[in-house]
């Protein structure tokens, strides 16, 4: 059986121009596609081009060349307003890495969650708001007690599912996560990555998680995709590349996760080399 | 000889508007020269209130309820805020977790570092000679053009270079304690690395004593001599690092390496802990019926 992709992104490239330096040529000719229900991991060190990435993925920012076709519709010239306008958009979200400022200080829990609803939803999903923001709270794993709260009374673990609430809210096909958990610990992570997997068997919902964690990103994901410097340099599903790893550069992205009882510097040593 | 740092039974209450919460409840630990000391726990468990406390860093609702912290035999709960200034950088000094927001955005980072080591040092330096110091720590630490980095902007440096600079800037008036508070934790895997082989390779040359506050137990176990687990405000398992993070014998430590994705291979391996563990205002409810115990 074939699955047709959710998400098919062909030969994407972005460079940036910078004042009398040769261009950065930020993602280099990228092409993956995402299945429905599918988590697909997108790994990379800072600057390997991975939010570049996610950011054109959710029409958030502009391609140089490349074509992109979501939900059998071509949404290759639909970016930022023009694209909020599309019929896809709802079925289309985004987490960002840090919630305090992807969320409108001034508003509650419950406002940022019900936000894409009114902005997007359908007449009688918008008289039933408060239905949707209380069943994505519930799905997201967060207290329905703490939704009159401003994200600054929030900790770090409640914001992020208020972010993840606010994306789901719509039930939509595709979420782009872009480094959700960098700053959460490891419990928090834990609770997270569990949350979205039950939000999967549960939706159906496809996610790109973008990260450099690659230890949790193999718990997580489906299929990897290990970036470096804009070029995709290697993929496959998430636990051969990571027990198995082919490229030069995934190698050297596993061998610096730290590991349990591996010493790396004893008293009296430097790695300094002198 | 005295350790180099000794808390005995410190204990710390904030003010808040739902009345006092304790943060740290009678916790001691010391610290040897040149030992490199891991204080893991998860978020709200008091391991950064410990490094601020040392360092007599926090505000005026932060009050201690009992207890000493000694360097050397001095207590430096009993110093005033001239005195305190003596020690903070030149014997104590901080590298904290978001480098970019600790360095001066508007200055060029040669200027923080040639401030911090003409405010430091016991005897007058003059200008150009601090600058000729921050250029050697910098080159010392593996900074690579140091001259040239000298004259950058934070904003023009990378996230694992402006933590670099914080190392230099913490080493330039060779300290006896450096306290790094999840120095790496923004930083991807191998900028993580580099940063962490700078940090604890520079203070083991120098023999310069570490606390590593961190919530990750692997990287505690790799850099560490040993390890101290809080959670709660308390201590609740101290060892050798080679053995507290394989083979913990407190429960709260297993539930921490349990929540952790080394060695598993399914996410639900990965045992989350209860979120109510850190919920100091229930523990204050229980404190006031008088029914305060462990944390289980």
């Amino acid at each position: 059986m074939t699955m047709t992709p959710i998400l098919e992104v062909t030969r994407l490239t972005k460079r940036y121009a910078l004042r009398g330096a040769p261009d950065v040529i930020a993602v280099d000719d990228v092409s993956f596609t995402v299945l429905p229900g599918e988590i697909l991991g997108v790994v990379g060190e800072s600057g390997s081009g991975k939010t570049t990435v996610a950011r054109i993925v959710a029409r958030l920012l502009s391609q140089d060349a490349g074509r992109i076709v979501f939900d059998g519709a071509e949404i290759t010239d639909e970016v930022g307003a023009r694209f909020g306008r599309s019929p896809k958009r709802r079925l289309l979200q985004m987490v960002f890495q840090d919630p305090l400022l992807s969320l409108n200080p001034r508003f509650r829990a419950a406002e940022s969650i019900a936000d894409p609803v009114l902005r997007l939803g359908t007449p009688d999903e918008r008289r039933r708001v408060g239905e949707r923001v209380a069943l994505a709270a519930e799905r997201a794993g967060m207290p329905t007690r703490l939704l009159n709260s401003y994200p600054h009374q929030l900790s770090g673990g409640q914001r992020a599912r208020v972010d993840i609430a606010r994306a789901i809210v719509l039930e939509p096909k595709l979420v782009v996560l872009d480094e959700p958990t960098s700053a959460l610990d490891a419990s928090l992570q834990a609770h997270v990555i569990q949350t979205l997997l039950q939000l999967r068997a549960k939706l159906g919902v496809a996610f790109i998680f973008v990260s450099h964690d690659l230890n949790l990103v193999r718990l997580l994901s489906d299929r990897m995709l290990v970036m470096h410097l804009g070029k995709v340099v290697e993929t496959g599903d998430a636990k051969s590349v990571f027990g198995d790893p082919q490229h030069a550069y995934t190698k050297k992205l596993i061998s610096a996760i730290p590991q349990l009882g591996r010493r790396r510097i004893k008293a009296g040593q430097s790695p300094l080399g002198r | 000889m005295a350790r180099l740092l000794d808390i005995d039974n410190l204990s710390l209450a904030f003010e808040t508007s739902a009345g006092m919460v304790a943060a740290l409840k009678g916790i001691s630990f010391g610290l040897d020269r040149g030992e490199c000391v891991a204080l893991v726990g998860e978020s709200g468990s008091g391991k950064s209130v410990t490094g601020m406390t040392i360092m007599r860093l926090l505000g005026p609702n932060a009050h201690i309820t009992s207890g000493q912290v000694r360097l050397d035999g001095t207590n430096l709960l009993d110093l005033d805020e001239k005195q305190m200034r003596a020690i903070r950088g030149s014997r104590i000094a901080m590298v904290f977790q978001n480098a970019k927001a600790s360095l001066n955005p508007i200055r060029r980072v040669g200027a923080t570092l040639v401030d911090i080591i003409r405010c430091h040092e016991k005897t007058k330096t003059s200008r150009a000679a601090a600058r000729q110091k921050a250029i050697d720590v910098m080159r010392q630490i593996g900074i690579a053009q140091p001259e040239h980095r000298f004259d950058s902007y934070p904003s023009e440096l990378s996230g694992g270079m402006c933590q670099r600079i914080s190392i230099a800037a913490a080493l330039a008036c060779e300290p006896e304690l450096i306290i790094a508070d999840e120095p790496s934790s923004a930083l991807d895997v191998t900028t993580q690395q580099l940063v962490m082989d700078t940090l604890i390779g520079a203070c083991r040359e120098r023999g310069v004593a570490v606390i590593f506050i961190t919530h990750d137990l692997a990287l505690a176990s790799e850099y560490c001599d040993r390890g101290i687990v809080m959670h709660a405000g308390r201590i609740v398992e101290e060892g050798p690092a080679a053995q507290i993070f394989t083979q913990p014998e407190h429960p709260y430590t297993r539930a921490l390496l349990d929540a952790l994705p080394y060695g598993k291979t399914d996410a639900f391996e990965l045992r989350p802990m209860s979120l109510q563990l850190t919920d100091f205002t229930r523990d204050q409810a229980r404190a006031a019926d008088g029914s305060l115990g462990d944390e289980t």
